[in-house]
């Protein structure tokens, strides 16, 4: 037995010190020198490589910074984590208002009448080239969670046959966006509450026919708002963000009562 | 070589494609009805890209008044081809590539076409004649090839693998002079090539020797009859089964030498040549549990689903499914609106609502084994679901020709070509976009 362990355990071990000469030689030589900066920098984001940022990933939004003059900003950080890489910069990050991404739809099932049959496989994008799901509105979310596969931070579920996004967990990243074939999830800022979730373009008579919950454009909410930041874009209302300031009085003058305060 | 076979012969002796393929329930119940015509409908909705390639360019304005035969939409680039209206009637509506025409006046006459001094390929693309075997690639670059020298066979399919539809059964019964008129046509366009071979599935009998009777001492034509297997009228399992050659990736048959022609495609061929119409009427097989009758009715294109359940008595309310096309590669449909196309074959209505819940790939491989063109449906169906375009790219997942028969087999019941089809549109899509 001896006989067969030993030459095998000597070969080896000639084997690993061979190798570890050649390593150690190669590690000195072929160094890459990395800016310590970028490996803290690295240790305080995320880690999600999203791109929100708008660099391929993590490691390189690190690099970004810490090469570049021009300011960036990580919209996923929170202001603990900001702060954390501001001092490692020595220079500030700048950046926009915190953003969360709203689903414009509000048709769940419990809303939403049906009158197609859709047979398909459980896949939004399927949905869109096969003519639409089983609801009857064209525009109302699918509810078969293409987004949910996208969202790196697990903030997406659905609901009663509609994506119901947690603002807590939403970052804001954006890959939600570019995967709904509905188009129907944006961005908007955090600060503001009021959301009217209809994308509906069909016209308000056929809208209600449809979804017990469609913005019918009657335009009340258009008149209510004192600071006009409402309008009726294609056949629904729409309100503009920067004039928004919260004050909440079209939720109540709605007829639909499909005018949400979100959490 | 031959491709004589006689049906009391062994099975043996019949012509095949080499691998997979499946045997689903034929159901043609409507091979025995004569073809029928309809009512001309009140309103025809005509879609401007009937055809692979770029849609037609309208050349008619809103309000215009038009004549059945009269050409609404011309040819936009090579790959493109000619629309006729397919009533008498005005112009009312025009939205994203779709023409909608209200009858004015019921005559079944039309427009004839202007023949004169013109080749064959001429007048077909005059004509707006498109492949009616189902993908509807424009018929006058399918006769156009760069070296014609190098073609050799011209193969007329007659396969007609799909189950329901008999729309070229009852064609080659009903026609089958036509037919053989209208292959003699192509066959003048290409002077050496030698002969043309009909392939037709051992299911049809009867029109295997009406045509055998009729060309009984014609060199040029030849029949060859093939064993009952789906998909045996797909073009690269045709061209396998009768000639042995193999269409390479990517590539299409005429590089090879080979020029495929559907049954119908010949007829609206020699109904342009000898009668001066254009591709305005197509043939459709009417079928399914739903219809009392089933039977196949010529119908204006741009007909509606709607006036033609109306039209024939169908119980609108117990509709579940309306496929249009054949049960495997068709589409179902949700907007009774929608008009019928040139390329439509048939339209399955059924009322047996057959629920499928997905269930897990159990990597039994039964779609590999049945998947003819030797490809990995399992794995495209698993790269789709995770968007791994690279990984399907490089495993030929655009050699599929979405023939359904992994879809059919599959005991796991996960709608496989489905998930192909979405994830070559979005190859394709990203394409474009570069």
């Amino acid at each position: 037995l001896l006989n067969l362990i030993l030459p095998a355990v000597l070969v080896l071990v000639f084997l690993a010190i061979i190798a570890a000469i050649i390593l150690s030689i190669a590690s000195k030589k072929f160094k890459v020198e990395i800016d310590p900066k970028i490996m803290e920098i690295i240790d305080k984001l995320p880690g999600a490589n999203c791109g929100a940022c708008g660099s391929p990933g993590c490691s390189s939004f690190a690099e970004n910074l810490v090469n570049e003059d021009k300011p960036m900003c990580c919209p996923v950080l929170d202001e603990k984590g900001l702060l954390a890489i501001s001092n490692i910069l020595g220079k500030g990050l700048s950046c926009t208002e915190k953003q969360v991404a709203r689903v414009f739809c509000n048709g769940s099932t419990n809303f939403t009448r049906t009158n197609k049959n859709y047979d398909g496989i459980k896949n939004c994008n399927n949905a869109k080239l096969l003519g639409g799901s089983s609801k009857s509105c064209s525009y109302a979310c699918y509810g078969f969670g293409t987004c949910i596969e996208v969202c790196a931070f697990n903030a997406i579920k659905v609901d009663n046959g509609i994506a119901v996004i947690d603002s807590k967990k939403c970052v804001a990243c954006g890959l939600c966006l570019n995967s709904c074939p509905q188009n129907i999830i944006k961005l908007i800022p955090l600060s503001k509450k009021v959301v009217i979730p209809c994308s509906s373009e069909d016209k308000g008579a056929i809208a209600k026919q449809y979804c017990n919950v469609s913005c019918i454009s009657c335009s009340r909410c258009v008149k209510e708002c004192p600071s006009q930041a409402i309008s009726i874009v294609k056949n629904h209302a729409v309100i503009d963000y920067s004039k928004c300031t919260n004050c909440k009085k079209c939720i109540s003058v709605c007829p639909m009562k499909m005018i949400k305060e979100e959490a | 070589m031959s491709y004589e076979n006689d049906q009391g012969g062994s099975l043996m002796n019949l012509l095949s494609f080499k691998r997979g393929g499946i045997h689903p329930a034929d159901n043609k119940i409507s091979s025995k009805s004569y073809i029928k015509t309809i009512k001309t409908p009140n309103t025809v909705n005509i879609s401007l890209s009937q055809h692979i390639g770029s849609p037609a360019k309208l050349i008619v304005k809103l309000g215009d008044i038009v004549k059945r035969g009269q050409l609404i939409a011309e040819a936009s680039s090579y790959i493109s081809a000619n629309i006729h209206s397919s009533i008498n009637g005005k112009i009312s509506k025009i939205e994203n590539n779709n023409v909608v025409i209200e009858k004015t006046i019921d005559d079944t006459s039309y427009l004839e076409l202007n023949t004169e001094n013109k080749t064959i390929k001429e007048i077909v693309k005059d004509a707006g004649i498109i492949g009616k075997g189902g993908a509807g690639f424009p018929t006058h670059v399918k006769l156009s090839p760069k070296e014609q020298e190098k073609i050799n066979t011209i193969l007329i399919n007659a396969a007609e693998c799909e189950p329901y539809l008999t729309a070229d059964h009852r064609l080659m019964l009903e026609k089958a002079k036509e037919l053989v008129y209208g292959i003699k046509l192509i066959l003048k366009e290409f002077k050496n090539v030698p002969k043309a071979i009909i392939a037709i599935e051992n299911n049809k009998p009867d029109a295997i020797a009406l045509l055998k009777s009729i060309i009984k001492n014609d060199n040029e034509i030849q029949i060859a009859v093939l064993k009952t297997r789906y998909p045996q009228g797909g073009e690269k399992q045709l061209i396998q089964a009768v000639l042995d050659l193999e269409v390479p990736t990517g590539e299409l048959p005429f590089n090879i030498g080979v020029i495929v022609l559907n049954v119908a495609t010949i007829i609206s061929i020699y109904e342009a040549y000898f009668n001066k119409k254009p591709l305005i009427d197509t043939l459709v097989t009417i079928s399914g549990d739903l219809i009392k009758e089933p039977s196949n009715y010529l119908i204006p294109i741009g007909t509606s689903i709607d006036y033609i359940i109306n039209e024939l008595n169908i119980e609108k309310d117990i509709i579940t499914k309306i496929i249009i096309g054949g049960p495997l590669m068709g589409f179902t449909i949700s907007d009774l609106n929608t008009g019928i196309n040139k390329t439509c074959s048939g339209i399955l209505f059924f009322k047996n609502k057959i629920s499928i819940k997905e269930r897990t790939c159990i990597n039994c491989g039964m779609c590999v084994d049945v998947c003819s063109l030797g490809l990995l449906p399992t794995k495209y169906a698993k790269y789709s679901k995770y968007d791994k375009m690279d990984e399907a790219l490089e495993a030929s997942i655009m050699d599929c020709t979405e023939c359904g028969c992994c879809s059919y087999i599959c005991p796991a019941k996960i709608e496989i070509v489905s998930w192909i089809k979405l994830l070559k549109n979005k190859i394709r899509n990203l394409k474009k976009g570069r």
